[in-house]
């Protein structure tokens, strides 16, 4: 019987372990390393796509925003301070929700904000109100849009305060701090929306803005599962308001100083957080 | 080595083995990356779709800002100092004279070969159009689309569609524009396919990256919905007849389809319930609004002087307040809606009009930036109150000297009555000339400068211009008006060199020889002097306040010094005649104060409905108070066959130039309108100066109130492209831009954006 001579050698066999094991390493990194980087794409790609069609909706919304020295707008200015998110509510020709079984008139009152009541599914989430209106005299309990001296606070106080309101809907799931701002037609950036060296002291119909600013951080859908809705809270806390004194670009490189500084939140979710900003250009009024 | 000791059976399964695993891999590997790509290559068409619709969004405004610079251009290259060959913009196509165009709204259009007449800026279309010619991938603009805003005449009258009439223009084209396409280097036009357009490679400028289409509209010469309308039951005969404002344009003068019909007024009446809710104190419910019964309300709301009509009132009724047509589709959406308006109206109505409320003619070195207030007359009451001394002077030049009684004596001395002294509107010395002027004249420096076409110091024609404006103040004051020492209600003004009187029909102070002759209240031998002039039986007093500057016709007169010697048949001041030195007046007064307002219409228009409707309802005698009624009032904004050339259209064609067919250069022109309407509304002087008295306070003709619409496409020449239609669409776009440029200045007044979702 003849006997084997083919069998490995320890010194082989541990080579041979040993460049498996360095194979397997590499290529688990590079597994790994790919993971990272299409995981970080898509939570990129998932916040992106998540705030396209925000950014979209508010470019629609904006355009089409009223522009009238006669009728009301519900905006952050120096006689209206907003700490922390913002809210703005304005009349838009867009096509709003319409419950009523009256006659739909072109124009909505629209509003975004931050839901603020915890324990609402919409909690730290942004939300937009498109109420449609009806014509003037429709019935004595609809309301029509309504002009100065009547105010979109009197006359539809939900588009103003953290009320709940069944109008309202969940836009932006993942964008949890809301802020804006005016670029004003002298040049100026400014928290409130008129030209106070050149004497104005009202909005009249946005007559000095030239555009709205609008800064938001938002999350993506799976590092937002590793975050509590009061850790989202006080991370939005610590993101700035904008104030006048600021110059383009130190509110969002304020934001990510604050949120490189947090260390008391989970890393991954900390810095899974994503900041935009996007200027609305606004046509002049009429 | 190990491989090769398997035993055969063994290396078999090892070899499947490792295949699968390697397969299982590489499925693995396919999957993920195919996931990857295509969640990648999804996000990026949707980013991408978003692009496309921000840049045919920035295309369309940057198409919006050539198209307004092109009118500023055109202005500026005509001068600031406006002739009636360019006062308004240029047109294309461009009508006959004394004709009227087959869509009267339309100014012009981007057309290839553009042959639109200097100095207006060709449109730089290129020889592909909109409605013709299906881009690649099949998409064009219908002619009914290009109508959404429905300011084109429909073609089947008795529908909502908004399907324009194609007369006038060739098929298969008509009158929808040609596409611009615009290149790296901006706009160009192409006559024929240029294979650089469809060369992406990145020194060529000719390649395209989008293209537009545009028509722009004469919004300026429609009605403005915010204006418009009067409420039912109407105002009375005469405060309708007066005129003053558009509100008071009687819309049932319209003719809204070639068939004639004419607008439901309790449609009308239902709209402006709706839109002046609170004012008028409406009741019902949507659509069956009802004004108030008591007009007051309305009339009040707008014959008040100092509204723009800009914004809306800020009174409140049931909780509500008034509306007001915040853009045009609210317009069509409102007519469309249950209250059940005709659209075929809606080529007639704006929503957008804004005039700066200033003179256009000038003469001399005169730069006059704003009318003369007509209602500053009212300050002008004999024995004035102290706290309206200093505005008398300032805008009227004038003191009051009080009267003094006279005596019987020895020696007798007559009663001198209070009277006024002209001053000018500084000093304390009287004058003996109209002194010059440059910027804010006063009431009879305007007055002299109107007729005689000076500014500077007039010693020719004091007397005249003094006795006119005195005239002028005795029309617009009550008979109550009276000097309390002699109670001569007429006005005399002295001067250095004589008096100036003006001229009431019942005076206290002068024997009545007829018809019961009374004697004077102060007889010989002491009298009065100077006493007032005869009264003229046939001489209409108004003795009210005026509503419209056309209503200084009414006003005597005077040709020569220094004894009035009124004629049976008073001459009175001529807003009648083409070449009527008195013209200018028209042009130099205003009822309404408002610096920027709206709700005037372009002299110009050519839509004879709006003229109609102004027209009709103007009190043609204010005696009997007879009215311009619908025939009238039709055929004096543009008189039917056999008399082509007779009516207001006609005689502002523009670009047709001639004696009396010319675009209108202001609103003195409004005389020589009244001359072309011939005897359309009655042969008196009265009766031929309604038209002045209907037109002259809510035209004007300075201001260009345009409607662009345009329609912008981003997207590709792909490189298999062989003509200039191959153009594949990526990104559409479409904007209502409504914008006032001030001819003289070419400034954009005022502009409003709309965004057009078809």
């Amino acid at each position: 019987m003849r006997q084997s001579n083919n069998a490995f050698t320890i010194v082989e066999l541990l080579v041979s372990i040993a460049v498996l094991v360095v194979l397997v390493l590499l290529v688990g990194r590079l597994f790994t390393s790919a993971a990272t980087v299409t995981t970080s794409g898509n939570k990129r790609m998932d916040t992106d796509a998540q705030l396209r069609p925000l950014f979209d909706r508010m470019a629609v919304d904006f355009s089409q925003m009223l522009k009238r020295s006669d009728i009301d707008y519900y905006l952050k200015s120096s006689g209206n301070v907003q700490a922390g998110n913002d809210q703005i509510a304005f009349y838009s020709t867009v096509a709003g929700y319409f419950q009523s079984s009256g006659s739909q008139s072109p124009v909505s009152i629209v509003s975004y904000r931050i839901n603020s009541t915890s324990g609402t599914i919409s909690f730290n989430k942004l939300e937009r109100m498109s109420k449609g209106l009806v014509w003037n005299g429709v019935s004595n309990t609809e309301t029509p849009i309504v002009f100065l001296p009547f105010t979109i606070s009197s006359t539809w106080p939900t588009a103003t305060n953290s009320n709940s309101d069944p109008d309202y809907e969940l836009i932006g799931p993942y964008v949890f701090r809301f802020e804006y701002y005016y670029l004003l037609k002298n040049g100026n950036l400014s928290d409130t929306p008129w030209d106070t060296p050149a004497g104005h002291s009202s909005v009249d119909g946005m007559q000095d803005v030239a555009a709205i600013s609008v800064s938001i951080a938002a999350i993506d859908p799976k590092s937002r599962v590793l975050i509590s809705d009061s850790q989202l809270t006080t991370l939005a806390s610590r993101l700035n308001d904008f104030t006048t004194s600021m110059k383009p670009g130190d509110l969002l490189n304020q934001w990510q100083t604050a949120l490189d500084g947090t260390t008391d939140i989970a890393r991954p979710s900390v810095s899974a957080v994503r900041i935009y900003e996007r200027y609305f250009h606004l046509v002049p009024k009429s | 080595m190990i491989y090769s000791l398997l035993r055969p059976a063994a290396r078999t399964r090892e070899n499947a083995v490792a295949l699968l695993i390697v397969l299982a891999f590489l499925v693995l590997l396919a999957g993920i990356t195919v996931a990857y790509i295509s969640r990648t290559a999804t996000a990026r068409q949707v980013a991408h779709g978003s692009f496309n619709h921000a840049k045919s969004d920035q295309l369309a405004r940057s198409a919006l800002d050539i198209i307004v610079a092109d009118f500023k251009q055109e202005i500026a290259s005509a001068g600031t100092a406006p002739t009636n060959a360019n006062i308004g913009p240029q047109r294309s196509p461009k009508p006959a004279a004394g004709s009227t165009p087959a869509i009267p709204n339309l100014i012009r259009r981007s057309v290839r070969s553009d042959s639109i007449p200097a100095p207006a800026v060709s449109s730089r279309g290129s020889a592909v159009n909109s409605t013709a010619d299906a881009s690649l991938d099949g998409r064009s603009i219908s002619l009914t689309r290009w109508n959404t805003h429905y300011l084109v005449p429909k073609a089947n009258t008795a529908n909502t569609s908004s399907d324009p009439i194609t007369s006038g223009f060739s098929a298969p084209n008509y009158w929808a524009p040609d596409w611009v396409v615009v290149t790296r280097n901006g706009p160009a036009a192409f006559n024929s396919w240029n294979t650089a357009l469809s060369d992406a490679s990145g020194g060529n400028s000719t390649f395209a990256i989008g293209r537009f289409a545009y028509a722009v509209y004469d919004e300026g010469g429609l009605l403005d919905a915010n204006v418009v309308g009067l409420p039912s039951p109407t105002p009375s005969v005469t405060e309708i007849g007066r005129k003053g404002s558009a509100a008071l344009a009687d819309l049932t003068g319209m003719k809204i389809t070639a068939g004639g019909s004419t607008p439901n007024p309790t449609t009308t009446s239902r709209i402006v319930a709706w839109r002046n809710y609170a004012t008028v104190q409406s009741s019902g419910t949507f659509p069956a609004l009802a004004p108030t019964p008591n007009a007051s309300n309305f009339l009040n709301y707008f014959l008040d002087t100092s509204r723009d009509f800009r914004s809306v009132a800020t009174t409140i009724y049931n909780n509500r307040t008034d509306q007001s047509f915040t853009n045009r589709r609210e317009l069509i959406d409102l007519f469309r809606s249950s209250i059940s308006a005709s659209v075929n109206l809606l080529q007639f109505l704006g929503t957008f009009s804004r005039e700066n409320n200033a003179p256009t003619w000038t003469a001399g070195t005169a730069i006059l930036t704003q009318r003369f207030a007509i209602g500053q007359l009212a300050l002008v009451i004999p024995n004035p109150s102290s706290a309206s001394v200093a505005d008398i002077q300032k805008y009227f030049g004038l003191k009051w000297i009080p009267g003094i009684p006279g005596s019987a004596g020895p020696p007798p001395t007559p009663a001198t009555p209070g009277h006024w002294r002209y001053l000018g509107s500084t000093g304390s010395v009287m004058r003996d000339r109209i002194p010059a002027f440059t910027t804010t004249p006063e009431f009879f420096q305007l007055l002299n400068y109107a007729m005689n076409g000076t500014n500077t110091d007039d010693t020719t024609h004091i007397f005249t211009t003094l006795s006119i404006g005195a005239a002028i103040i005795d029309q617009y004051d009550g008979s109550a008006a009276a000097d309390p020492t002699t109670g001569t209600t007429t006005t005399m003004i002295e001067y250095n060199g004589g008096w100036a009187f003006g001229l009431e029909n019942s005076d206290p102070a002068r024997p009545s020889p007829s018809p019961l002759p009374t004697p004077s209240p102060f007889p010989p031998p002491g009298g009065m002097s100077p006493t007032p002039p005869p009264a003229i039986s046939t001489y209409v007093m108004l003795d009210r306040p005026f509503r419209n500057v056309g209503e200084f016709g009414y006003a005597f007169r005077a040709s020569a010094a220094p004894t009035p010697t009124p004629s049976p048949n008073p001459k009175t001041i001529d807003f009648f005649t083409a070449t009527s030195p008195d013209a200018p007046i028209l042009d130099l007064f205003t009822y309404n104060t408002s610096n920027v307002r709206a709700g005037t219409v372009n002299l110009n228009t050519q839509n004879p409905a709006v003229i109609a409707a102004l027209l009709k309802g103007a009190i043609m005698s204010e005696v009997s108070s007879s009215v311009v009624t619908h025939a009238p009032s039709n055929n004096a904004a543009a008189s039917p066959t056999p008399n082509p050339n007779i009516g207001v259209i006609a005689s502002t064609t523009s670009g047709s130039e001639g004696t009396l067919i010319k675009s209108a250069t202001g609103r003195q022109d409004v005389s020589r309108l009244a001359a072309a309407a011939a005897t359309t509304i009655g042969s008196s002087e009265e009766a031929k100066e309604t038209v002045a008295r209907a037109l002259a306070e809510v035209t004007q003709t300075r201001t260009w109130g345009l409607l662009i619409d345009v329609v912008a496409q981003s997207g590709r020449y792909p490189p298999t492209a062989s003509t200039l239609a191959d153009f594949v669409v990526e990104g559409e776009k479409r904007y209502w831009l409504h914008v006032a440029i001030d001819r003289f200045t070419g400034q954009v007044i005022d502009q409003q954006l709309e965004e057009v979702f078809d």
